[in-house]
């Protein structure tokens, strides 16, 4: 999709302008350059006015201020003044879409109010070669929706200026929030929420119809009142640790931007402590898990060994002893018996004594054997308790290497909560009372934070034990219900709703990993390209909580240490990369998207943007220090249109036109 | 959002799932994209029927009418 035009009339500083963005594939950016002030963020609220009647990007100033320009109002003296948006989008299949958004407003005795009019939201669509419509209203608005869902606007229309504080303001949930909007996975959880319905809506049509099931079916009750309680209890205090986390990060952050004594660099080095540890823990934790599931796996064989070796030990003992007969296969005998010719070649088949005699014995031979077929099993059985010994064996070098593995990295630890602590002691005795006091605070959040993370995790200790016994109880209820054959129908449905939730639940965390990796992976290449310093970072990394990480050449944790340029870099990275996995066709605009960056850096960004949006409608909003003669060279291949904004200051505010430059 | 994200589809197609609980997924995944674009609060006739009948498919029910 693209943005054919833009129109603005009375919007803000904008009587009369038309933006008409460049359609060329090659040359798919567009430029407005203004100066600060002139009325280009106010570009980007038109754009988002018009299509979800909101300005998402309005600054202090204008808040508060009237939409309608001041001076076109002042000409309408005691008629309405109309202010108006007009977006036409191109489809990706030709068709156009022509989307109005007005206002009217009325100044009357110094007193400015807005006018009611009967359709203030509209849209027209091309179809064939003839313009239908207007649709208005709500269905208009769901049309806009569908096309550009509201919730991920601001990865497609954004400013550049507040990416500096992207990462500072949005926790690993904000990112999580962004990955599970861009990827639509709301969908997934209403199927999962309203296939759980059905599933208990099934569930309440089995009442009545037996004593017993009923009684199970009162305790799924009890069980699951309780479930939702912990569940709601777990939202809260995860909440309430997410609170906790952000204004430890607040000391955190003062601490490390204070440029006092070496605050500084050990606020930065605490912030990598803890991260590491956090990282050690993970790995404790999995090694734990380990360690309890191959014990399980081998508990048997602990239990059974002593019973183990003394039966292997009787048994080689009767085969020592030839108390086993030797596994001969009966149906070599009966071989012998049918062709009549003993195992030593005598006849057996003729009716002479010595030959009967043979015979019998052979057939005795037989019958005996029969516990050769047993011995077979005792035999097969023996080669079995080996293995299970000598896997005993490999038991115990494994569990002596899980220990090992345990113990360095409880070591490792320990020695890293050693230097957090000294740390928190050396800041604590500051000399300047503002580093102490943070610090006091930090503690006391981080404190805080260690408290609602306890209380989680037995919360959660709790949730999957009863979960469990409810997994346990409504197969009882299941079982109870087969009973009478006319109760299967729905058993069946909601063992097909179960199996239906479980694939979906399964379907959107596997799209949530894959979209995280995506993500991960493209941002981290376009932050090495695009960062200027060079062989200093090894790229950027998403945790398993959604918290980012740029990784510094040593191993240690960079984003605490960037620069306000770095961090704009990195967020742009960030933004493009959820841009390209969204499989959302919308053009960009970004607003000031150079305005931290200096030189060296611009032109690696101007480079590097264009080959990071492919096949994408750009507009950049940039100051006359941004678009520097070489960030201007560095574009001029993929440039197709660059307009001016003129703005001059009056008495009543000011105005701005839009100049197309040739 | 009449259309379904194709990540979603794909992956139910590519998934280790029985026939029948791909089509389910599928199914209810087109109400669900109609119910966000309609704005219709109602789904549960829409999943009984799905449901009921995909059910009787997978030869679950022998006598799924309730």
């Amino acid at each position: 999709m693209k943005f054919d035009y833009l129109q603005m009339k009375n919007f803000r500083q904008y009587p009369n302008a038309k933006i008409e963005f460049s359609q060329s594939v090659t040359k798919n950016f567009t430029v407005i350059q203004g100066v600060n002030g002139a009325g280009k963020t106010n570009i980007l609220n038109a754009v988002t006015w018009c299509l979800f009647g909101d300005e998402k990007h309005i600054d202090k100033k204008c808040k508060g201020l009237p939409i309608v320009n001041s001076f076109a109002l002042s000409k309408c003296k005691d008629t309405t003044c109309e202010v108006k948006v007009e977006l036409q989008l191109i489809q990706s299949d030709g068709k156009r879409i022509r989307i109005a958004r007005c206002e009217k407003w009325k100044e009357q005795n110094n007193n400015l109010s807005k006018v009611a009019t009967a359709h203030d939201f509209l849209i027209m669509r091309e179809i064939e070669r003839d313009w239908v419509g207007p649709i208005y209203g709500d269905d208009a608005q769901y049309i806009v929706d569908s096309l550009i869902p509201p919730a991920i606007e601001e990865y497609f229309f954004f400013d550049g200026e507040r990416m500096n504080d992207y990462f500072k303001e949005n926790t690993g949930k904000d990112i999580k929030s962004a990955v599970f909007k861009i990827s639509q996975l709301e969908l997934c959880n209403s199927l999962i929420e309203h296939l759980s319905a059905r599933k208990t809506e099934y569930l309440r049509l089995t009442r009545g119809l037996s004593p017993e099931a009923d009684k199970i079916r009162d305790l799924i009750a009890i069980y699951n009142n309780s479930q939702q309680k912990d569940i709601e209890q777990k939202n809260k205090l995860e909440a309430e640790y997410e609170e906790a986390e952000l204004h430890e990060k607040e000391y955190s952050d003062k601490l490390r931007d204070s440029s006092l004594e070496n605050i500084e660099s050990l606020e930065s080095e605490r912030a990598a402590l803890v991260r590491e540890l956090g990282e050690i823990n993970g790995d404790i934790d999995e090694l734990e898990k380990e360690k309890i599931n191959f014990l399980h796996k081998n508990m048997l064989v602990i239990f059974a060994f002593d019973a183990l070796t003394r039966t292997k030990s009787l048994i080689d003992a009767q085969e020592e002893a030839g108390m086993i007969p030797s596994p001969v296969q009966n149906i070599f005998i009966d071989g012998l018996l049918k062709k009549g010719e003993c195992i030593c070649g005598s006849n057996i088949a003729a009716k002479d004594e010595s030959s009967c005699v043979r015979r019998k014995k052979v057939e005795e031979f037989l019958k005996q054997n029969e516990l050769s077929e047993m011995t077979k099993d005792l035999i097969n059985c023996n080669i079995q308790i080996q293995t299970m010994i000598d896997q005993l064996e490999n038991f115990q070098a494994n569990t002596v290497k899980l220990s090992k593995k345990l113990r360095d990295l409880e070591e490792k630890k320990r020695q890293k909560n050693r230097r957090v602590e000294q740390i928190d002691s050396e800041i604590s005795k500051s000399d300047f009372e503002e580093i102490r006091d943070w610090e006091k605070k930090r503690g006391q959040w981080a404190e805080e934070k260690r408290k609602k993370d306890n209380e989680i995790a037995i919360l959660k200790r709790q949730i999957d034990r009863r979960e469990s016994i409810l997994k346990a109880n409504n197969l009882k209820l299941d079982q109870e219900l087969k009973k009478e054959a006319k109760h299967n129908s729905l058993v069946n449905l909601r063992r097909f709703c179960e199996d239906g939730i479980r694939a979906a639940e399964e379907v959107r965390d596997s799209i949530m990993r894959n979209v995280k990796d995506e993500v991960c992976r493209k941002t981290s290449e376009q932050f090495l390209s695009l960062i200027w310093k060079k062989g200093v970072y090894k790229g950027v990394t998403i945790d398993d909580d959604y918290n980012i990480s740029v990784l510094h050449i040593s191993g240690r944790e960079g984003i605490g240490s960037l620069s306000a340029g770095e961090r704009q870099v990195c967020a742009l990275s960030f933004m493009a990369a959820l841009n390209s996995v969204s499989g959302f066709d919308v053009p960009i605009i970004i607003d000031t998207p150079l305005a931290r960056i200096s030189n060296v850096p611009t032109r690696n960004i101007a480079e590097n943007l264009p080959r990071y949006l492919p096949n994408k409608q750009v507009s950049l909003l940039v100051t006359d220090k941004e678009f520097t003669s070489e960030v201007k060279q560095t574009l001029n291949n993929v440039v197709g249109k660059t307009y001016l904004i003129n703005f001059t200051e009056k008495d009543y505010g000011g105005l701005s036109e839009l100049v197309l430059q040739t | 959002m009449s259309s379904v994200n194709k990540k979603i589809i794909s992956q139910i197609e590519n998934g280790n799932y029985a026939p029948e609980i791909k089509e389910l997924l599928t199914d209810l995944l087109k109400i669900e994209a109609k119910i966000a674009e309609d704005k219709k609060p109602r789904y549960a006739e829409d999943y009984d029927r799905i449901i009921k009948k995909l059910a009787k498919n997978r030869g679950y029910t022998e006598e799924a009418e309730m």
